[in-house]
């Protein structure tokens, strides 16, 4: 964790030799220090809220630690106390914590220590950033999957009410055009909300038994429901495989593989689908290849593809394969790019085997329907998807 | 040839009649407008009273409904259903994509919806005799 650091630090010390040393020291190490003498000098200080740390004596001429950080607490709400003793004494120390000192220094001061104390300040000011971050982001993730729900009214008051003029104009052409273009504009709204909600919203999977190439098959019709249709044909050779997994998300997958290819590529475009049996150290993986015969990923592509919000396509919001890869990493599995090939794009899907006696596996695989030369377990199908 | 194609109105349903429940009443007026076309009978509610009171006046062949509706009426309406009129069709259609309410929806779709995909379903609703129990995963 990089915590960021402290800048501002304040010395409370009568004894001009210590304050002096302290001072020294903190600002040899970098932090801008100021030093005054008594409880008074600091409470005068204008600046005294801009400090992130006061160290102070525990016994100063005009009052005790005891006295000073309540009073502390008001006026720089912010800033950690460090209380400083050249006595070290139990009770001190419990009571300086009570009263919401950070930390207790025994002089001599052991400049390692006052580093470690300093550093340790540093560190929590992180986490406290951090949680107050995790709590804007869970607050934007809320709003985000409220507001998705929400557009799904608008959207489909949007939706019939276009229908229903497609139906009044069905002769006028040139109406019809701008209700397609309407359509198109709800369609792309309605993706870039439902990609935010169900980045924001947790993954919850309900698993079942499904044959592959009917998920693959559904994922690849389901494009036919696209406002703009493409040549495109998608192939695979042969047999099928039995899999548990949620076939909506998976599903959501394939889609999702299916349309970057076909972004990617000139009409017509062919996508080829395959998987075979692999082994990685300790489990057998299903290894699934979406290939296309695109122009491949660019150095960037591949190395932003899984970052949330890069995307280079003109309509979207770059979140398509980091959900994509949640859905993968909830089955235990992971999504990955092939190494590049002259052929174009290839997505690899990897989903863990259930092997026979472990049943902690979340995947269970039955090979059916095996043709004679496919000993390499490596299957296929083909079928068309025309404009 | 497309579902939405007025020529097959009169094949579409013999006065069949629906009931219609959303509080957006714009939605309710498109969905309405279209399913006439197709010669059912629709009345429509806007609000959980006005379901209860539309469900004591007539009984629907089908009812399609948004379970989320304001408070806990969906629920209240859903209920009533189960004692008042058990056997009728009731078709979810919602904003959520998983049904907080137990219910034997015979078939829940997630808005937007065509008025193709609506029509289709009303349709199989209505041909089937046996109620599909479809249960989709709590998402959110």
């Amino acid at each position: 964790m990089n915590a960021e650091r402290l800048k501002r630090v304040l010395v409370v010390e009568d004894e001009l030799a210590v304050r002096d040393g302290l001072l020294q020291l903190l600002e040899s190490s970098g932090y801008c220090a100021t030093g005054v003498g008594t409880i008074a000098d600091m409470l005068a200080l204008s600046s005294l809220h801009d400090f992130e740390a006061i160290l102070f004596d525990w016994e100063l001429p005009d009052g005790t630690a005891v006295d000073l950080l309540p009073r502390l607490h008001s006026r720089a709400p912010d800033a950690a106390s460090i209380v400083v003793t050249g006595d070290a004494n139990i009770s001190a120390s419990i009571a300086a914590l009570r009263h919401g000192a950070i930390d207790y220094l025994v002089k001599p001061i052991d400049p390692n220590c006052l580093q470690a104390c300093l550093a340790r300040i540093e560190h929590l000011r992180e986490c406290q950033r951090r949680v107050a971050q995790s709590d804007r982001l869970a607050t934007i993730g809320q709003a985000v999957t409220s507001i998705a729900h929400e557009s799904r009214n608008a959207l489909q008051n949007i939706q019939a009410r276009v229908e229903l003029m497609e139906l009044d104009l069905a002769h006028d052409l040139e109406k019809l055009q701008d209700l397609r273009v309407i359509k198109s504009a709800a369609h792309s709204l309605w993706r870039m909300f439902e990609e935010l909600r169900e980045f924001a919203a947790p993954i919850v999977l309900d698993k079942t038994s499904c044959p592959l190439r009917e998920l693959v098959q559904r994922a690849w019709k389901s494009l036919e429901m696209l406002p703009e249709t493409r040549l495109a044909t998608l192939a695979y050779d042969v047999a099928d495989i039995e899999v548990s997994v949620d076939s909506l998300r998976l599903e959501q997958v394939f889609r999702n593989l299916f349309e970057n290819a076909l972004a990617a590529c000139k009409s017509p475009a062919n996508i080829e689908v395959s998987w075979s049996i692999t082994n990685v150290p300790k489990r057998k993986m299903l290894r699934i290849l979406v290939q296309d015969d695109g122009p491949g990923f660019s150095h960037e592509q591949r190395e932003n593809a899984f970052e949330p919000f890069f995307t280079t396509k003109s309509k979207g919001t770059g979140l398509g394969l980091p959900i994509c890869n949640r859905i993968l990493e909830q089955h235990q599995g992971w999504l990955e790019i092939a190494p590049s090939s002259d052929k174009g794009a290839c997505m690899v899907l990897m989903l863990p085997l259930e092997i026979e006696g472990q049943s902690s596996a979340p995947l269970t695989t039955m090979l059916r329907a095996f043709r004679s030369f496919d000993v390499a377990t490596r299957y296929g199908f083909c079928f068309h998807l025309d404009s | 040839m497309s579902s939405l194609d007025r020529t097959t109105n009169e094949m579409d349903a013999m006065f069949e009649e629906l009931l219609l429940i959303d509080p957006d009443q714009e939605i309710l007026d498109a969905f309405k407008r279209f399913l006439e076309l197709h010669s059912y009978l629709v009345s429509t509610a806007a609000s959980g009273s006005e379901a209860t009171r539309q469900l004591r006046l007539t009984r629907p062949d089908l009812v399609v409904i948004e379970p989320v509706l304001n408070d806990d009426w969906g629920e209240r309406v859903l209920e009533q259903y189960r004692h008042s009129a058990a056997g009728v069709p009731v078709i979810g259609l919602s904003k959520q994509r998983a049904s907080r309410i137990a219910f034997p929806f015979c078939n829940y779709l997630v808005k937007p919806v065509s008025l193709a995909r609506l029509l289709e379903s009303i349709q199989n609703a209505l041909c089937s005799s046996v109620s599909i129990v479809i249960e989709l995963p709590e998402l959110n």
